[in-house]
This record gives C-alpha cells, structure tokens and sequence, in this order.
C-alpha cells in the first residue's frame, strides 16, 4: 500500500468549542490506484485530504490515528522532516486554486526548479530549468512557458502547472482536492485526462477530493464516501454506484442529475447537515436517514464488510 | 404562444481603457464584448436555461435584463415594453422591479445581513406596494412557510448569517416570489448549494412556474438545464449557438461546442456518448476569434469556419444553431478522432 490511513481522528478548535472534522476514518491506497473520496461540505473530506500532507491549519490536530505514505507515519514527523521527506518527495498536492500553490510574482519555470534543486534532484539552475521544463511537458504545457507569470496562463493552464509543481519530484501519491471545480467542465474532463495518464505513466496513486460523484465514478477504482467526519462507506467505484450500500450514497446518488441517465428530477436528501460541534447520537446519519430505528439513535453503526472489499458502516444496509 | 420576453440582437460591450490618456478622455481602447448579438424569447410559464462557461456573457444577459446593466444595442422587450430604453425611474413607475425578480448566486449579496430575513421580505412587499402593515408581515409569514422555512415566526426573526447557505436561498427565493413577479431570472441559483438540497431549492422555481412565473435560468450546469427547463439556450463567447426544446439540445445537439460540453459532463449511465476532444479554453471576451468564434477549438473546424460567421439556420419544430459543419441526428454519439 502507498497510502494507509488507520483510525484517523482530526479536531478544530474554534471560538464555538472543539470539532472533530475526521472521527476514525481508515483507508488505503495501492500503487497506481485512484481512490475518489466523496461527500458535501462539512464531510471532512478536505481535512482528511489535507493531513496527508501535514498542511492542516494551524488549529488542527490529529488526535489519534496513524498516516502511512510508504511505510512512513508522518504523523509522528516534524515539520523539517515533512519538508525534507514528504511533501513533494511522497506525496504531491493540487488544491482548488492553483494559485494556493503559485507564487504570482514568480516565473513558473523558476518556482518548479527551485523545488528540484532544493531536494538535490538538480544540481544547476540550468539542469533544474531544463527538468522543470520536462515536468510542464508532462502535463500538456509548452516548455517555453517556464518563462511564464502565473496570470500569463489561462485556468486550466495554471491548473496543470500547478499539477506539474506537485508531480515535479516524481512523489509516489497525488493528492487532489476539488482541482478542477473552479473549472468549465470541457477543461475538466481534460485535467482528469491528464490525471489518468500520469497515473499510467508514473505509476501515481491518487487521491482525489471531490463532491461530484458522478465524475468520481468515471475516474476512479474506488470511491469512499464521507459524511460529517466519518466514512459512510467505501469500495470498488463501479459497485458503489450501482448497488450503494449506505442510504446516504443513496440519497446523493437520487440527488445528482444524470444528463444520460434517466430524465428524472432528482430528489434531495431531507434535512440539512450536522452540525459537528453537536453531532447527532449514534449514527450521524440517522437525523436525514429513511430507514433510521431506535437502534441508529443509539448506537454506532457497525462495520458491514463484502468479499469484494466493500465495506459500510450501517445497521440497515440496502440490499441490491 | 403569446412571448413574455422578447430579446433582440441584444449586445452589451464592456469598454476596456488600456491607456491612462484614454481613461482620461473617456475614449476606450477595445471593447469586451460580452453579449454580442443575441435574441431569445421566453413564454409565460415557460423555463429557459441559458447554459454557457465562464466568459460565455451568460451572467451580463442576466444583469441586462434585470436592469443592473445598460445594454450597448438590441432591445429586451418584457411584456410590451421595451425595457433596455427605460430610466431607473420608470422601471419603478412601471412596476418592473416587482414584476422581473434576480435571484443571485450568492444570497448574501442580495441580503442586508443586519436585517432579519422576515422584516426583509415585508420591507420588499411595502416598497413595492403589493402589502402593508400587518398583511405584509402576515405575507412575509407565508412566503417564509411556502419555501420550507418553518415555523415560520422564528424564521422570520433570524439574520442571514444565522442561517444555513440552503436557508439563505430560500430566503431570496421567498422574498422574490412573494412579489408575485411574472419572471425570474435565476443567476446559478444552486451551485454554491450541496448536492443533496439543490433538488430542494429548484423545486421551489419549478413550482412558482407551474403558477405561471416565467422561468430564466442561468448556469452551467447543463445536466440540470436539461432536466428542469423547456428549452436550453447554450452561449459561448457572447453568442447563442444553439437553441431549442430541452432534450434536443441537450441529448441530440447540432453544434459542436454543445456536444463537447454534454460529453464531458460525468454521467453515472452504463450507455453515454464518448468524449469529444476539444482542446483550450474558452477566450477573451478581448480577442474573439474571426469567423465562427468556436473555430479554434472545434474538432470539425475547417478554413470555411475560419473566414465567414455561420449563419443562424432554423429546423422545424424551432431549433436553431449557428454551424457551417452541423451534428447530424444521433452526431453526438460518434465524435471525431482526435486529430
């Protein structure tokens, strides 16, 4: 496994009290392998993708669990040796904005080399000039736009260099938050393209962030869906879509229009999200759920696990 | 039928001062041209999407309609009057601003977030003379009930901060239809929303066009264009390059452009069309391209494309697109090789 992520529990500290964003979520990723993690605002997908890297903000902390990239918990690293080992070298991140990763002062090419060197994977600027050049070929871009500002380059274009700064140390895992939601969707499909022939050339695993669900069902091996800090449920892309197991994946399943599907207006999901500073008893779901019981109320849901690896956390889990 | 809305070459031109001395003067040295010729009529009762990317000009037709910009050319006819030439002061007199109603992306831009939600909606009804005193308040009750906010006494005293994003929507969605509008212009009403409430939300616009309110939806979402809407209209750079029923536009398009963007929208159905290969991005409003404006991206593009603006062609039944090279039926389904 590149990625193994075991009992993760993550907590803000806001003015309104503590917040657990992430409440032991497990997961794993393979080598070249694409997993999609799904869900709404408030989920924690954001935090779950962000400690990966150790970029939380500064009033976040992992209060138990362990993240392995590689057979490294950086959980246990500080931060000179994040720097060193892990962000960029293990794990490469994309964010929204691709300007949370560029310096708009600075020529792209210059900002890509400056990373090769630093790691020592260049040992003059011309050399890292040269690499960074082939890293913005990588991702569909001309080599002479190392020469380019930030604001020289169109959105997509600045997504890709920023794709190409993350993937420049050639990292085992990409971790993608929301990349292309700030996107027109034919530049989408385009990036998520791009993202597919990385993984096939390098071997990339993938994280991808993301609240479409549809679109993680295109791209993806897996998906795992989250809904207020915990996993609702998790397993091969294809089998989640057409057979969910947890009401939730239902539910946003009934919610998203399907422009080749059935002409059918979707349906919402009843209720709105917890609130994490309270969240619900039991199952965090069974406020909005249809098939909720006593039981949900009290209870946690237990661990509901298929032969094919699918597991969810449901004490009524839909039959197909 | 009997058009509530009628929008001829309307075109709206930003003036871009590329010179201190022009600023100056006054005189500017290019124009973006956002809305660049466009005509669309919308029937009463009807729902029209108007679907574009961003930089399409899809949100400066919105503003232009309601009255927030003043077109360059082109006349917006609303219900016999020809709008786009009204002062700010006869579209009060005339009751305009009751009868075209925005509701915007983001709610907290049309909310006063010190006000409570409830006073907000009274205040809009005796500013518009539809209620006063106690029967506005009891109308903004029921505005407050009818799109879900319950129970409603409580609702009506809360600020928008102390609402959820969904709730602050239903909030502009209340107060817009309690005015009684004959038309809606909703600018992306549902994309800063969860998935799993917009259905909620659409469902209220959808139910007011039942009553006879005239939908205009802007967004980019051409799934849900597809699904709410009788017809789609689909911009790109200023122009309508397609327009007609829901589902021929969305499931069997004529334009390229329109086929690129239904094949790259993700669908969860085990039978789609194939992507099409469309490179770039859409681009500036500053420097469109000559001829017809897709050409440098379309896949079918040939030199024809690049020397002479397509013409709009009209099938029976009411579509139209502008296309030297269009989709025959069923085109969508087999894209061209990527060259």
């Amino acid at each position: 496994m590149v990625l193994k992520i075991d009992g993760l529990i993550i907590e803000y500290r806001t003015l309104r009290g503590p917040l657990k964003a992430v409440d032991g979520v497990s997961l794993a990723i393979g080598r070249g392998e694409w997993v999609s993690v799904v869900g709404e605002s408030g989920s924690g997908k954001t935090t779950l993708a962000l400690s990966i890297p150790r970029l939380l903000p500064a009033n976040a902390t992992i209060v138990g669990g362990t993240i392995e990239i590689e057979g490294v918990d950086v959980t246990r690293l500080g931060e000179d040796e994040l720097r060193r080992r892990v962000r960029g070298r293990l794990v490469g991140v994309v964010f929204q904005e691709p300007g949370a990763t560029l310096d708009p002062l600075r020529r792209v090419g210059d900002q890509i080399a400056e990373a090769l060197m630093v790691h020592g994977l260049a040992s003059t600027k011309e050399e890292a000039l040269r690499l960074a050049g082939d890293a913005l070929e990588k991702v569909g871009v001309p080599r002479e736009r190392v020469s380019s500002y930030p604001f020289q380059l169109s959105g997509g274009q600045r997504q890709r260099v920023a794709i190409a700064a993350a993937i420049a140390l050639e990292p085992k895992l990409l971790v993608a938050d929301e990349p292309t939601t700030a996107l027109d969707v034919v530049v989408q499909s385009r990036i998520m393209d791009l993202l597919d022939k990385l993984r096939d050339d390098m071997d990339l695993s993938i994280l991808l962030v993301t609240h479409d669900i549809a679109l993680a069902a295109e791209r993806s091996d897996r998906i795992a869906v989250m809904y207020a800090g915990k996993l609702a449920e998790e397993g091969p892309a294809g089998e989640i879509v057409i057979g969910p197991l947890h009401p939730y994946t239902r539910g946003l399943l009934d919610a998203t229009p399907d422009l080749w599907g059935e002409r059918r207006k979707p349906k919402p999901i009843p209720g709105s999200p917890p609130d994490l500073r309270n969240p619900p008893s039991g199952c965090r779901f069974h406020p909005r759920c249809p098939l909720a019981t006593s039981e949900c109320k009290e209870r946690e849901p237990p661990e509901v696990r298929e032969s094919s690896g699918r597991r969810a956390y449901c004490f009524h889990p839909l039959t197909r | 039928m009997h058009q509530l809305l009628t929008i001829e070459d309307l075109k709206v031109y930003y003036p871009v001062y590329g010179s201190i001395a022009s600023r100056i003067l006054g005189k500017p040295t290019a124009y973006v041209k956002a809305v660049d010729g466009v005509s669309l009529a919308i029937g009463r009762g009807e729902w029209v999407s108007v679907v574009g990317e961003s930089g399409s000009g899809k949100t400066t037709l919105a503003k232009a309609i309601v009255g927030l910009l003043k077109p360059t050319a082109g006349t917006i006819l609303f219900d016999g009057i020809d709008v786009a030439r009204l002062s700010r002061r006869d579209w009060r007199r005339r009751g305009l601003r009751r009868r075209i109603q925005l509701v915007q992306q983001d709610p907290l831009e049309s909310l006063d977030p010190m006000m409570p939600v409830g006073e907000q909606i009274r205040e809009a009804l005796e500013a518009n003379g539809v209620a006063r005193g106690g029967e506005a308040r009891r109308k903004a009750l029921e505005a407050l009930e009818d799109v879900g906010l319950t129970p409603p006494e409580e609702m009506y005293k809360r600020r928008p901060r102390q609402l959820s994003g969904g709730q602050r929507q239903r909030v502009a969605i209340a107060r817009a239809l309690a005015l009684e509008p004959d038309l809606i212009v909703a600018d992306e009403p549902v994309s800063m929303i969860d998935v799993s409430l917009r259905a909620s939300i659409l469902d209220l616009l959808d139910k007011a066009r039942r009553r006879g309110t005239s939908v205009l939806m802007i967004t980019h979402d051409i799934a849900t264009a597809w699904i709410y809407s009788d017809r789609i209209a689909v911009m790109y750079l200023g122009k309508i390059v397609e327009e007609g029923s829901s589902n021929s536009v969305a499931r069997d398009p004529r334009h390229p452009y329109t086929a690129a963007l239904v094949t790259s929208v993700p669908s969860l159905a085990s039978r789609k069309p194939p992507k099409w290969p469309v490179e770039g991005e859409v681009p500036s409003g500053l420097r469109i391209p000559g001829g017809c404006r897709f050409h440098p991206r379309c896949p079918l593009a040939t030199s024809e494309c690049k020397e002479r603006e397509p013409a709009e062609t009209v099938e029976n039944g009411g579509r139209r697109y502008r296309c030297i090279h269009p989709l025959p039926p069923g085109g969508v389904w087999k894209p061209p090789r990527r060259g």
